[in-house]
């Protein structure tokens, strides 16, 4: 039995002498007569739910008068605290005690304080308002001269603790470092740590003293210093490398056996204690030789120690391995780390196999010859009756996946896709297949029977990205247009054969990868044919069909979760006659369909479907809801089958019929890993070439983009892959500018929201161009994406408009040209271009009276917050008829606002000497001058420290964007912020006000509430920015 | 890191506790429930690991009590799952000979145990640190 306990309890008295009657078992069972013991017993005879809560209901109650009555004494109090203690453990809300809770801890005596702190530390959270009134008591009780008030101070501290208050205990905590007794500097570097998790940045400084902690003489100081150290190791593990000889030092120490034996648990020494340090050991030696050749003895010797048959001993070894595999590779370590592997996962105890598989799955990249070692084992485990097993063995299979063993592999993560229900394990698989088929698929038919697997399955819970990435795979296409034509094709084809099975219900995700493939919903004709001579009810427009909603009880629900329906302008304009409108153009479905979706933006597609949108299905819904969803599988069980049988013919066919099953898939499984099995230390390359992988290179792009641009004329397919390039187009350019491209770019929503925009010119035009879109996409959730100029026909005018005053800035961002004013004569129209140091302002003058304009002149009238310079542009000498002339004017910013309006006028003479002017308005807003700053987080750390001016403010996240990563893309799109980076629940971003002022944001997470923190030398700027961030957090 | 430490027995009731973030007290109640749920699910050949949500929970049964662990995924399972023994021999100790309706009495005394942020390394040599009688 644990030696420690006795050590613990030999040491206590010394500090707990206050505590007379204390100790032991005698005491512990004497207080069953207290009344928490009656109320858990109470608890415990219960059997129903019911009478449980009711219990606690009245408890509750009378405890709210107990604790509220003056009359109560500490001494109640605390008896008080532990039963809502007990209370709010089993669920029930005990708020009212809080406060008394904090009570306690300031008035109480030793034990009443204890009970007080504890309560505070189970109640409370980091951004309970409440807990800053704790921080005087803390202060107080860290400077008290009984050791066990200063003991409790740190206790509660390492475990909460308001973040904006640290500095006020920081030095008290500091000074405990020194203290004489061990388990106050033990406890002074937890409370630390605690500092360090939840502001990094205030203990910068005491970095040298942590180094002291490592070497204190306290075995349980020095242990707590490791926490501080994996932590900051794990975040940047160049800055300790010359700590390496001291952690190599002390786990010698420990795996010899130089520790008290108290620290033994089953006579292994400080098994904990020596994870940890392989832990740390195995970040400072990833990719770093020299510092791994430091610990290759120390790492010999851990392994060859924990041979001892026990669990801990298998938990140290998995550490061992795992760090033997992490840093820099020795040959004579890899073998026994694969050894131990080896007897992992080929014993027979469960979890050890588990173990092994997880080892397993870490090692297999590096060294795949170990999945050949062991594949007839992984073969086991496949089908193991353990679900987890199976789960880590599918794991390791996604590892190993290549070309030639894809189908089955994939073909097993659908089998074992199809028996789960659990949300979280259906969004992680689906997502593994997705990737797995972009990048190896053998085949067309095999790539979209496995994706419409994924689909159906995957519903309305998988990762958008996968419709996203897979329709931009379907536009863009490959390097053959032929194989892509037939990619489609297929696509279509196979969609068509779907949606033919009856009383099929397909997730609404799969409906909209289908719509858009085939936009004009020409494969639901028949359905909505047959529908309705079933006596399907016939469509009704939106209005009517939540009027009916009203009235009846029983509607379905058709919402898919997750997508948020803005209340839709664009309603009214909807078709009534939607879906006859579509059948109409269903006779060259595949092209036309194609065609129109043109204008559809891709970025947009998880908000897809407006409340209308899914209408087509609510008639082929109107059937059976409750249909299972078959997955179109058979091809990819032929799949397998041939390969299988392929195999079949090479075997000798003596075994067991079972046996020689095992033998075919693990042919299959394994295909492909044994040429490469020549070990590779360093890991091996992806050489695979990626078949269904989009293109993202800068490179391929840009050649595809400007073949598509002398080729205006080509199909509607390639004019679509245009549109796919998009994204990633936007971010290079920003550093491309040297190349003169003829390219536009419509305001894409991944830079500026258009909301932020105040002008929507070319949506505007195209929502009437494709009116013929069917109404599906009519509705405004439906984001429309403007087509690259150079394939719109129908915006010659724009284009020809664009292009002539675009040759000299196409480079930068721009916002789409919009008409400010026009009269008979000419017509101005105006656009943002944002480049790095300024907001370039675009106007231009078109002649639309066939006369010939003498001169033009534009003014600009003189306003408060900005600076506007001319910029030298193309003048032409004269502006002839139909033709069009551009002033530029850079405009600087002085002084920060949220939005102004920049106004001036045009004045002209025509031919026949008359002069004219005409005035406009252009809307500037603020974030028209935020540009990323791209600095690294330790430049944050000291800027930081450097601004004066912050400001504060929670703000509630809605749903989407619920987890930190999602809530900092909103604002790195939106308000062009630059993310540092992201640690746990915190992110760094900084962003700067042209010319260069520089703004930084810290952002925090709990639970939905994200807290933004800005700093910058501008004492406005943080508020500016944060009224623009609320409004992009509550706007989405 | 450790997320949370469970002690909950058969019936489903709540013995002990102990969450390292915040979780709100209705998320518990479901979550606690949705534990011990897949804990009973499961058979003595299977592995004493199970995926919940984006956490690994490593159980460990004692009579009718279930000792639940949920871990994030760097976290070593069989040094939690040894670690839950570890702290039950210790208990037992004090106790001379642990049993449920101790562990519900002692909350406070468990409680302070739990010093060391999420990480059991620490545990061992805190345990008991703070006296628990008269409580």
């Amino acid at each position: 039995m644990s030696d420690i306990v006795e050590k613990t309890l030999t040491a206590l008295p010394g500090l707990f002498l206050q505590n007379q009657p204390g100790g032991g078992p005698a005491a512990a069972k004497a207080s069953f007569s207290s009344r928490l013991g009656s109320l858990v017993r109470g608890i415990t005879a219960l059997t129903s739910k019911h009478e449980e809560e009711k219990l606690i209901q009245q408890e509750l109650s009378s405890l709210k008068a107990t604790v509220s009555a003056p009359t109560t004494t500490l001494k109640m109090m605390k008896e008080c605290m532990v039963r809502l203690i007990y209370c709010e453990m089993l669920g029930y809300d005990a708020s009212f005690g809080y406060i008394h809770a904090i009570k306690l801890a300031q008035q109480g005596n030793l034990l009443e304080k204890r009970v007080g702190y504890l309560a505070v530390s189970l109640f409370l959270h980091e951004s309970h308002e409440l807990l800053l009134l704790l921080v005087n008591t803390v202060v107080k009780d860290l400077q008290s001269t009984n050791l066990v008030e200063v003991c409790m101070a740190l206790t509660v501290v390492s475990q909460i603790f308001p973040r904006e208050m640290i500095p006020a205990v920081l030095p008290l905590i500091e000074d405990k470092l020194q203290h004489s007794k061990e388990i106050i500097r033990r406890k002074a570097v937890l409370a630390l740590y605690k500092f360090h998790l939840i502001a990094p940045n205030q203990v910068q400084h005491i970095h040298i003293k942590f180094r002291k902690a490592l070497c204190d003489r306290d075995v349980g100081v020095m242990a707590a210093s490791l926490h501080i150290y994996l932590r900051m190791i794990k975040e940047n593990s160049s800055g300790y490398k010359d700590l390496t000889g001291s952690f190599v030092t002390i786990l010698k120490q420990v795996v010899g056996g130089k520790l008290p034996v108290d620290f033994n648990y089953h006579s292994v020494p400080a098994p904990w204690l020596q994870i940890q340090l392989l832990r740390i050991l195995g970040l400072l030696g990833k990719d770093d030789q020299r510092t791994s050749e430091l610990m290759y003895d120390v790492l010999d010797e851990s392994l060859r120690r924990a041979e001892l048959n026990h669990n801990v001993t298998y938990a140290i070894l998995f550490e061992c391995v795992h760090t033997v595999y992490s840093i820099y590779p020795k040959s004579e370590l890899l073998e026994k780390a694969a050894k131990c592997i080896g007897k992992f996962v080929l014993s027979p105890k469960i979890n050890l196999k588990y173990l092994g598989l997880k080892a397993l799955t870490y090692v297999i990249q590096q060294d795949p010859t170990l999945a050949l070692q062991h594949q007839m084992t992984i073969i086991e485990c496949l089908d193991h009756p353990d679900p987890i097993i199976k789960r880590e063995t599918l794991e390791l299979l996604y590892r190993i996946t290549n070309a030639q063993n894809v189908t089955v592999i994939v073909q097993k993560m659908l089998e074992y896709l199809h028996q789960s229900k659990e949300e979280y394990v259906i969004v992680n698989l689906v997502g593994k297949i997705a990737e797995l088929a972009e990048k190896y698929a053998p085949d067309n038919a095999w790539f979209i029977q496995t994706m419409n697997a994924v689909f159906s399955v995957g519903g309305d819970v998988m990762h958008p990205d996968i419709p996203n990435n897979f329709l931009r795979l379907l536009a863009e296409g490959f390097d053959d247009e032929t194989e892509d034509q037939q990619l489609r094709l297929y696509a279509v084809q196979s969609y068509l054969t779907l949606l033919d099975m009856e009383n099929v219900l397909y997730p609404q995700r799969f409906l909209q990868v289908m719509s858009w493939v085939d936009a004009s919903l020409s494969f639901l004709d028949d359905f909505v044919a047959e529908g309705l001579s079933q006596g399907a009810a016939p469509y009704k427009p939106h209005h009517q069909r939540q009027e009916e909603k009203l009235s009846q009880e029983k509607v379905l629900n058709f919402e898919p979760y997750g997508l948020s329906f803005s209340s839709s302008g664009f309603t009214g304009r909807q078709s009534p006659a939607g879906i006859s409108l579509g059948s109409d153009i269903s006779g060259n479905s595949a092209e036309t369909g194609l065609k129109e979706t043109n204008s559809l933006k891709l970025e947009g597609i998880k908000k897809l479907w407006g409340k209308e949108g899914y209408l087509p299905k609510k008639e082929s819904k109107t059937g059976d809801e409750s249909g299972a969803l078959p997955i179109p599988q058979e091809s990819i069980m032929e799949n397998v089958d041939q390969a299988i049988t392929k195999k079949d013919q090479s075997q000798v066919l003596t075994q067991s019929k079972e046996e020689k099953e095992k033998q075919l898939l693990a042919s299959s499984l394994f295909v492909g890993l044994g040429s490469e099995s020549t070990v590779n230390l360093l890991g091996k390359a992806d050489t695979v070439s990626h078949k269904f992988r989009r293109k993202s290179k800068v490179k391929e792009a840009k050649s595809g983009e400007t073949t598509s641009t002398h080729n205006m004329t080509c199909s509607s397919f390639s004019s679509l892959s245009n549109v796919a390039y998009e994204d990633d187009y936007y971010l290079n350019t920003l550093h491309d500018r040297g190349d003169k491209e003829l390219k536009t770019f419509s305001l894409n929503s991944e830079l500026l929201d258009s909301e932020s925009l105040t002008e929507l010119p070319l949506v505007e035009k195209f929502s009437n161009c494709s009116l013929s879109t069917p109404s599906l996409f009519a509705d405004n959730s439906m984001e429309i994406f403007h087509p690259p100029q150079s394939t719109a026909a129908s915006v010659a005018k724009e284009s020809s408009l664009a292009s002539s005053f675009l040759e000299e800035t196409t480079e930068y961002i721009h916002s789409n040209a919009m008409e400010i004013c026009n009269n008979e004569t000419i017509s101005v129209s105006s656009y943002k271009i944002w480049k790095d140091d300024c907001l370039l302002m675009v106007w231009s003058v078109t002649n639309k009276s066939g006369l010939e304009l003498k001169s033009a002149n534009l003014e600009i009238f003189p306003a408060e917050n900005f600076k506007v310079t001319e910029q030298p542009g193309c003048c032409l000498p004269v502006t002839e008829a139909e033709s069009t002339r551009s002033f530029q004017y850079s405009v600087q910013i002085e002084k920060p606002f949220t939005e102004e309006i920049l106004s001036g006028f045009i004045s002209y003479h025509m031919m026949d000497t008359h002069s004219a002017q005409l005035e406009f308005s252009v809307n500037l807003s603020l974030l028209d001058f935020i540009r990323p700053l791209k600095i690294s987080s330790e430049d944050f750390g000291k800027l930081w420290l450097s601004f004066a001016n912050d400001v504060k403010q929670n703000v509630k996240m809605s749903e989407s964007q619920a987890a930190l990563p999602s809530a900092l893309k909103t604002l790195q799109q939106k308000l062009r912020l630059h993310i540092i980076e992201i640690i746990g629940n915190e992110g760094l971003l900084a962003c700067q006000l042209l010319p260069s002022i520089p703004c930084l944001l810290h952002c925090r997470v709990y639970a939905d509430v994200l807290v933004l923190w800005f700093r910058s030398s501008c004492s406005t700027l943080p508020d500016y920015l944060l009224y623009q961030c609320q409004k992009v957090m509550e706007g989405s | 890191m450790i997320k949370f430490f469970l002690m909950v027995n058969k019936q489903g009731q709540t013995r002990l506790s102990k969450y390292y973030e915040h979780v709100d007290i209705s998320k518990r109640t479901l979550l606690e429930t949705e534990v011990i749920k897949s804990c009973l699910s499961r058979s003595n050949e299977q592995c004493s690991f199970i995926e919940y949500k984006d956490f690994k929970l490593i159980y460990r049964q004692y009579a009718a009590l279930f000792i639940v662990v949920g871990v994030n995924d760097t976290e070593n399972e069989m040094a939690i799952y040894e670690f839950i023994h570890n702290f039950v021999e210790v208990l037992d100790e004090y106790f001379s000979r642990v049993s449920e309706l101790d562990v519900s009495f002692f909350n406070t005394v468990f409680h302070g145990t739990w010093q060391a942020h999420s990480s059991p390394y620490q545990v061992l040599v805190l345990a008991l640190e703070d006296d628990p009688t008269s409580v």
